[in-house]
C-alpha cells in the first residue's frame, strides 16, 4: 500500500484552512480499475474496490490503549456491522477516522489517497465521511428543514454560506428527503420538539443530505423501539449500493437484520479485531464466545 | 412494521418536475416583513423630520424646544444600541460572550478622537499646532501614528481598521485554539483591562488617564453649534437602522443559520463539514466594527473619550443591556440600550447613590424572571392575546 503512486497525493497538505471546496466528485462505486487512471486529488479513489483502511492504528489513553494495532478494512459499497464488547475500542475508532481523536501511530485512508490523519473535522466531513452519533444531535433551535439544509452538501465556506440562496434543486432534495424520513408535516417545527424517534431519523436524513461516501453510524438503534429499530434497518439496507456503512451496533437482532446471510461482521475486542465474516461465521468463532457472546 | 417509503431513499435527483415548491420554503427569508418596513420607514421619516424642526426651528422658550441636553442624551444612547446590537450578534446568534466589547468601542471613539484632537489646530491652551497632552509632555513632534489623522477621512478608515484588526488578530488565534464559553470571556476582560491600562499610561501617546477632549470643530463646523449636533444625531440615527439592517441581513442568511448552530452544537457542525473558524471570525469581526463605529459617533456627541471607556465595567454593562432586551433577537439589544441607559439616567440625576444597587437588582433578577429579556416577555403576552 505504501508504494502505490496515488500516496503521494497524499501527502501534500489541504490547500485551505477552511477545508475543500465543491471540486468533490462522487466517488464510483463500482471499483473498476483502471491501469494508469490520474489521480484526482481530494476525489476518493476507490479503483482498488477498498473505501477505507485502517492500519495498525494505536489510541492511547494515559495508560490504556483504546485501540491496539487495529488494522479494518471496509469494500466499497460494502454495509459492515461493527460489534464487540463494552471498552472494545468502537466508538474510539470512529473518532479516529472522523478525524476528533488522531491515532498515536498507524494509517487512517480513506480511498487509496486521502489520508484522514492530516485532515481535521470540518475537512474530514467534507472528503465524504458522514457520522451519526449515539445521541441524536439534531438543532434543536433550528426547524427541521434547516436542519436538513445545513447538512446538504454545499460549499461549507463562510463567504459561500453568506451569499447561498436556496434555489428550485436544493428545495427538492429537502422535500425528497423529508418524504424519506417521513417528517413532511414536521418541516416548520422546530428540531427540538421532535420526538425520540422522529429526532433519530431526522439525524438519518441530514446524513443523506450529506451525500457522503461512507456512512458511519455509532449505535444508532440505541433508545429505539423495536418497530423503529427494524425500520431504521430497512432504511438502511435500501441505501446500500448509495453509500457505504459502518455501523457499530450491540442490538444482535439488528445486525442479523443488516448482515444477513452474506454480510461481513466485524468483532472488536480491547482495541483490535478478534475476528471477522459472516454472521453465523464469528458466532461460531472460539474467541468471539470467550470474550464477548458468553458460553 | 409497516414501512412507507414510496421511493429509492438515497440520494435524491436534483431535477425534480413538481417537487421543490410543495413546502414553499424561502429561497432565502425575507430581510423585514412589510408591516415591519413600513414601521422603520416612518419612525425614520418621524426622526428625519421631528428632530432638525424640534432643534432648530421651535424656540428654545418654547416646550417642544429639543434641548442641547436631549438630543446628546438620546444620541449617547443610539451609539450604546449599537454597541447592544453589535454584542448580541457575537453572544445572542453565536454564543460568544465577548466581557471586552468597551475596546472596540473606545478604539473607534479614539481614532475620531485623534482627528477631533488635531482639527482644534494651534487654539489649544498653550497655542501649539501639538495637541495639549503632548506639549505638556515636552513633545516636540507627532508620534508617527498620529501621521495623517487630521484627515476626517482617514480617520473613519481607523475607525473600521483598528477595531477589525484587533478583533482578527484575536479572534483568530483564541477561535483556533478553540477557546470557548467563560474563558474566552475572560479572556476578552483581560484584554480589555490590558488595553485600559495602556492607554492610560503618558508615553502611548493617546493623552494617558485624561483622554482628548476640548474639541473644537468637525468637517469645518463647530462641535457644539446646534446645527452640527442635530447632523451627528441624524447621523448616528441613520447608522443605527443601517446596523439594523446590516445584523438583519447576516442573521437572515445561510451564515446565521449556520453561526446559531455554532453556537448550540459547534462539534456537530463541524462533523457536517463545516469548519467554525471562518464564520466566528466574521461575526466577531464584523462585531467589532460595528462597536467601533458607535464609539466614533459617541466621542463627538459626549466630546470626550478616555481609557474609563475600555474599564472592565463597562463591557459587563453592555451584556446586561443585551441580556435585559433580550439576546438572540435584533430589537432586543436596541430596546435593552435605551431601557438600563434610561433608568440610569433617571437614577444618577434623582437618586445617584442607588444606582448600583438598582443595577446590581437588574444583574440578579432579569436571568431569573426574564430569561429571554424584554423581548421574551412581549413575546409571551403576544402568544397568550392571540390564544
Amino acid at each position: 500500500m505504501g508504494t502505490h503512486p496515488a500516496m503521494d497525493h497524499a501527502k501534500t497538505p489541504p490547500r485551505s484552512a477552511s477545508g475543500f471546496g465543491d471540486g468533490l466528485d462522487q466517488p464510483t462505486l463500482s471499483g473498476a480499475a483502471a491501469l494508469g487512471h490520474v489521480v484526482r486529488p481530494n476525489a476518493i479513489d476507490v479503483s482498488h474496490g477498498t473505501i477505507l483502511y485502517l492500519e495498525d492504528v494505536t489510541v492511547s489513553f494515559g495508560g490504556f490503549r483504546a485501540l491496539n494495532k487495529l488494522s479494518l478494512t471496509v469494500d466499497a459499497g460494502e454495509l459492515r456491522c461493527v460489534i464487540g464488547p463494552n471498552g472494545a475500542g468502537k466508538t474510539t475508532m470512529m473518532d479516529v477516522i472522523t478525524g476528533k481523536t488522531s491515532p498515536d501511530a498507524g494509517k487512517v485512508y480513506l480511498g487509496q489517497s486521502i489520508d484522514l490523519t492530516r485532515l481535521n473535522e470540518p475537512q474530514i466531513a467534507q472528503t465524504g465521511i458522514g457520522r451519526k452519533f449515539q445521541k441524536p444531535t439534531v438543532f434543536e433551535q433550528h426547524p427541521v428543514w434547516e436542519n436538513l439544509e445545513l447538512a446538504m452538501k454545499a460549499d461549507k465556506r463562510w463567504w459561500a454560506s453568506l451569499r447561498a440562496r436556496l434555489d428550485r434543486a436544493a428545495q427538492a432534495r429537502i422535500e425528497h428527503t423529508l418524504e424519506v424520513i417521513r417528517l413532511e408535516s414536521e418541516a416548520r417545527r422546530l428540531a427540538g420538539e421532535l420526538s425520540h424517534g422522529q429526532k433519530q431519523r431526522l439525524e438519518i436524513g441530514m446524513l443523506l443530505m450529506q451525500q457522503p461516501a461512507l456512512l458511519l453510524l455509532d449505535e444508532p438503534a440505541a433508545g429505539m423501539t423495536d418497530d423503529e429499530t427494524m425500520e431504521l434497518a430497512v432504511l438502511l439496507n435500501r441505501l446500500r449500493g448509495t453509500c457505504s456503512m459502518m455501523v457499530v451496533e450491540h442490538d444482535m437482532e439488528f445486525v442479523a437484520a443488516l448482515a444477513g446471510e452474506t454480510g461481513r461482521v466485524t468483532v472488536m475486542a480491547e482495541g483490535r479485531v478478534l475476528a471477522e465474516g459472516s454472521l453465523d461465521h464469528v458466532k461460531r468463532d472460539e474467541a468471539v464466545i470467550e470474550s464477548y457472546l458468553g458460553r | 412494521m409497516a414501512v412507507t417509503i414510496s421511493t429509492m431513499p438515497g440520494i435524491p435527483s436534483a431535477a425534480g418536475q413538481d417537487i421543490g415548491r410543495t413546502l414553499g420554503l424561502p429561497p432565502r427569508p425575507a430581510l423585514l416583513s412589510r408591516n415591519a418596513w413600513l414601521a422603520l420607514l416612518a419612525l425614520s421619516i418621524a426622526v428625519g423630520i421631528g428632530v432638525p424642526v424640534g432643534a432648530l426651528v421651535v424656540p428654545e422658550t418654547s416646550a417642544f424646544h429639543l434641548s442641547a441636553y436631549a438630543m446628546t442624551l438620546a444620541g449617547k444612547f443610539m451609539c450604546y444600541a449599537i454597541g447592544a446590537l453589535a454584542l448580541d450578534l457575537v453572544w445572542g446568534y453565536c454564543g460568544v460572550l465577548s466581557l471586552g466589547h468597551a475596546l472596540f468601542f473606545a478604539l473607534g471613539g479614539y481614532a475620531i478622537g485623534m482627528y477631533l484632537m488635531r482639527s482644534i489646530g494651534n487654539e489649544g491652551v498653550y497655542g501649539s499646532d501639538l495637541p495639549d497632552f503632548m506639549v505638556s509632555l515636552n513633545w516636540q513632534a507627532l508620534p508617527w501614528y498620529w501621521e495623517g489623522t487630521q484627515h476626517l477621512g482617514y480617520a473613519l478608515l481607523l475607525v473600521v481598521l483598528v477595531p477589525a484588526a484587533v478583533a482578527w488578530i484575536f479572534g483568530f488565534f483564541t477561535f483556533r485554539s478553540r477557546v470557548k464559553g467563560v474563558y474566552l470571556s475572560i479572556i476578552t476582560q483581560a484584554l480589555t483591562f490590558a488595553a485600559m491600562l495602556l492607554f492610560y499610561r503618558n508615553e502611548t501617546g493617546f493623552g494617558g488617564n485624561n483622554g482628548f477632549t476640548d474639541f473644537k470643530r468637525i468637517a469645518g463646523f463647530t462641535i457644539t453649534h446646534p446645527g452640527t449636533r442635530t447632523a451627528l444625531f441624524l447621523l448616528t440615527f441613520a447608522t443605527l437602522v443601517l446596523a439594523f439592517i446590516a445584523a438583519r441581513a447576516i442573521v437572515t442568511s445561510k451564515l446565521g443559520r449556520v453561526v446559531t448552530a455554532v453556537r448550540d452544537g459547534e462539534t456537530r457542525l463541524m462533523f457536517l463539514g463545516y469548519n467554525p473558524l471562518g464564520y466566528k471570525l466574521f461575526v466577531w469581526t464584523v462585531s467589532a466594527i460595528l462597536c467601533g463605529i458607535a464609539g466614533a459617533l459617541y466621542v463627538p456627541q459626549v466630546g470626550i473619550i478616555n481609557p474609563g471607556e475600555m474599564s472592565p465595567g463597562n463591557s459587563i454593562e453592555m451584556a446586561i443591556w443585551v441580556a435585559v432586551g433580550g439576546r438572540g433577537t435584533l430589537i432586543g439589544p436596541i430596546v435593552g440600550a435605551f431601557a438600563v441607559n434610561g433608568a440610569k439616567s433617571f437614577f444618577t440625576a434623582n437618586f445617584p447613590e442607588y444606582w448600583l444597587f438598582f443595577l446590581g437588582l437588574i444583574f440578579v433578577l432579569v436571568p431569573l424572571l426574564l430569561p429571554r429579556g424584554i423581548m421574551g416577555l412581549i413575546g409571551n403576552v403576544f402568544k397568550r392575546s392571540t390564544h
